[in-house]
């Protein structure tokens, strides 16, 4: 199974969300990362089909998903940043509202919503009011609604906000699990939702694609860049001023600094093994420091 | 697809905004059908002067009513000269001039009255086909205050029905947009094909189910407190003045057909409209607000102009619901020879007007593009 985006473009007016985006997506986990207004959501939107390309095309297996209607629908699970729900109904009632729009019947509906609901954890709670739910149960619910129709292609905008770090690395679990055979397509800014599952990782800047390859090789791009270093109290905010400080640790001697920056910030300073969130900060830091 | 439709109806009672309606729109019907119980029944004088209530005065005035049978101008005579016999012995002139209801003995006399007297209660000497062009031969008299009852109902009911789903009914798609669920729906395998026709079948059937439902109370419950009597009896005679001028003749079973058609096409209109605002707009404020101001706008907004063909879509537009007398009292069309009433029209504009509306609801949604 081959997802293929070509060219896409997304624009609203004037403004550019989403800038002649190609990639590739074959079964796996795929991490996009991004900041805010980045254009993840916007992206999603359109591999979804609820908004519509300015330009260029998407295609599963070499057809256009626009074509494909009800048959590439009847392949995607979505999970959108903002999750929409029926405050009046149950837990239970939303899964079976939703089944009956993906196409389930009945018997398989309610077998697979005993399933979700066990494996989400909302088993006792599916004859509650949706309206009821805390945060995070909703967002469970949300996971278990995408993945009603067993889908080939799932997408998951920011599924870990509101969730707790319990049920962070529970869902990790959830997702990983689930993956086999599967193209996942998940977007957060908190790096460690995708540090351990995603077997690519997409970066988005102002509507581009600027990075995008396994964790190992976007790693290795920044060998050299991440750097360690400790300095007196009184020159943390001149160094803050001037690199990105990703980390920083009162210790008695000073302030130990991590720091990504193309050269070395200062002499003495130790070359540091790179992490994902450092990617994130080079590639964003100086971008909302602007803001 | 059935159970899609099932769970779109389940939806469309859920808010409590909406149940609050139904309650209120139940409390007032049988309000208004307890209220309207023989039991009940207006007083009325009898020949030898007798004042009756309730079960016996509607036993004496169907009795009456069916000792006529057709009105001939003799018939008219006698009524109108034996009302004015009892209230002239029965009453005292002080109490004739300050309550209506003591210008006639009873209900019977008081329909023919209205017919067959001038502004000031004087008998015109017309016959029934000089006041109403277009009756035929001799008007057919009966007991008509149940059929009043019922017409009177049904009318005031198919209003309240109007407003009740048109804020039903308005946020079937907008609600969609508001709560965020148009992402899951729009990207589910029939969210934009068969969940969109589920939304659209759900809104028709509740409201006909409604309309039909209410209907068939205010008929049953009439007939089970008068009885069929009336069916027959020319709904000129109809005292609330609720047919107004019909140029035709027209039994009361007619003008009950009518009025019912009427209704039902005036607010399958409004429906349609309701689904297309909802699909198209942004959010179910808007959509409810747009909706009510189709219904209520060219109601004020007919005549206003002197532009034929703006008054003529006015005229066609469900505001006319309101005023069934007006629909009546309208000049027909004459098209390629035939004559077509207004009612008529309104009718074929209903069954065009709606499935335009329900389309474009459909491609409205289907072609709804997530924002927020």
């Amino acid at each position: 199974m081959e997802l293929k985006l070509t060219h896409v473009t997304k624009q609203y007016g004037t403004k550019t969300a989403v800038d002649h985006i190609n990639m590739t997506l074959r079964e796996g986990i795929y991490g996009l990362l991004g900041a805010n207004g980045a254009g993840k959501t916007s992206l999603m939107r359109l591999v979804c089909l609820i908004q519509k390309r300015s330009g260029g095309e998407i295609t599963l297996d070499g057809r256009e998903i626009q074509e494909m209607g009800e048959e590439y629908r009847s392949l995607l699970g979505y999970l959108p940043q903002n999750f929409g729900y029926y405050p009046e109904f149950t837990a239970q009632k939303f899964l079976l509202y939703m089944s009956a729009l993906k196409g389930l019947n009945k018997h398989a509906a309610k077998r697979r919503i005993e399933e979700l609901l066990d494996v989400t954890g909302l088993t006792d709670d599916r004859n509650r009011k949706i309206k009821t739910f805390s945060g995070g149960m909703k967002r469970r619910l949300g996971i278990a609604q995408a993945m009603l129709n067993n889908p080939k292609i799932l997408i998951l905008d920011e599924p870990t906000a509101g969730l707790d770090p319990k049920e962070r690395v529970h869902f990790r679990n959830l997702i990983s699990s689930f993956s086999k055979d599967k193209i996942v397509l998940l977007s957060t800014h908190i790096v460690s939702d995708i540090e351990y599952i995603a077997d690519e990782i997409l970066v988005m800047k102002q509507g581009k694609l600027i990075r995008c390859g396994k964790p190992q090789t976007l790693l290795k791009d920044l060998e050299g860049k991440v750097w360690e270093c400790l300095v007196p109290f009184e020159a943390v905010a001149e160094m803050e001023r001037h690199f990105t400080v990703g980390n920083l640790k009162n210790e008695e001697q000073g302030c130990l600094l991590r720091i990504v920056s193309d050269i070395c910030p200062v002499k003495g300073a130790k070359e540091a093994q790179p992490s994902l969130e450092d990617i994130y900060l080079y590639d964003f830091q100086r971008e909302e420091d602007k803001r | 697809m059935i159970s899609l439709v099932r769970l779109e109806i389940q939806k469309l009672f859920r808010r409590k905004f909406v149940l609050v309606l139904l309650l209120i729109y139940g409390v007032v019907l049988l309000f208004m059908i307890y209220a309207g119980n023989p039991n009940r029944f207006s007083s009325i004088l009898t020949s030898e002067g007798d004042v009756l209530k309730g079960r016996e005065a509607v036993q004496y005035e169907k009795e009456l009513a069916e000792s006529y049978g057709t009105l001939s101008d003799q018939d008219v005579q006698e009524i109108l000269e034996e009302n004015a016999r009892i209230l002239g012995e029965f009453t005292d002139e002080n109490q004739m001039k300050d309550d209506v209801h003591y210008r006639y003995a009873n209900g019977f006399y008081a329909a023919v009255a209205k017919v067959f007297t001038d502004a000031d209660g004087n008998y015109n000497h017309l016959p029934a086909d000089q006041v109403y062009p277009g009756q035929e031969g001799l008007m057919q008299g009966g007991f008509t205050s149940g059929m009043d009852m019922m017409l009177s109902y049904v009318t005031t009911f198919l209003l309240f029905a109007a407003v009740l789903l048109i804020v039903m009914i308005a946020p079937v798609f907008s609600d969609e947009y508001t709560s965020g669920m148009d992402s899951l729906i729009l990207s589910s395998r029939y969210g934009k094909t068969r969940c969109a026709r589920a939304k659209i079948l759900a809104s028709f059937l509740t409201a006909v189910t409604i309309l039909i439902g209410t209907v068939a109370f205010i008929v049953l419950v009439t007939i089970g407190y008068f009885g069929t009597d009336g069916f027959a009896v020319d709904a000129h005679l109809c005292a609330t003045g609720m047919i107004g001028m019909a140029p035709f003749a027209l039994p009361y079973w007619k003008a009950l057909l009518i009025l019912i058609s009427l209704g039902l096409g005036a607010i399958m209109m409004l429906i349609g409209f309701a689904l297309a605002a909802s699909a198209l707009g942004t959010s179910s404020f808007i959509s409810v607000l747009v909706t009510l101001a189709f219904f209520v706008l060219p109601i004020f907004l007919w005549g206003v102009w002197d532009i034929p063909w703006l008054n003529h879509l006015l005229e066609l537009c469900p505001g006319n619901l309101v005023s069934p007398a007006k629909v009546f009292a309208l000049p027909a069309y004459q098209i390629g020879g035939h004559t077509v009433q207004v009612y008529q029209m309104e009718i074929v504009a209903a069954v065009c007007f709606t499935p335009v509306c329900a389309v474009c609801s459909y491609f409205g949604f289907k072609n709804h593009q997530v924002r927020s």
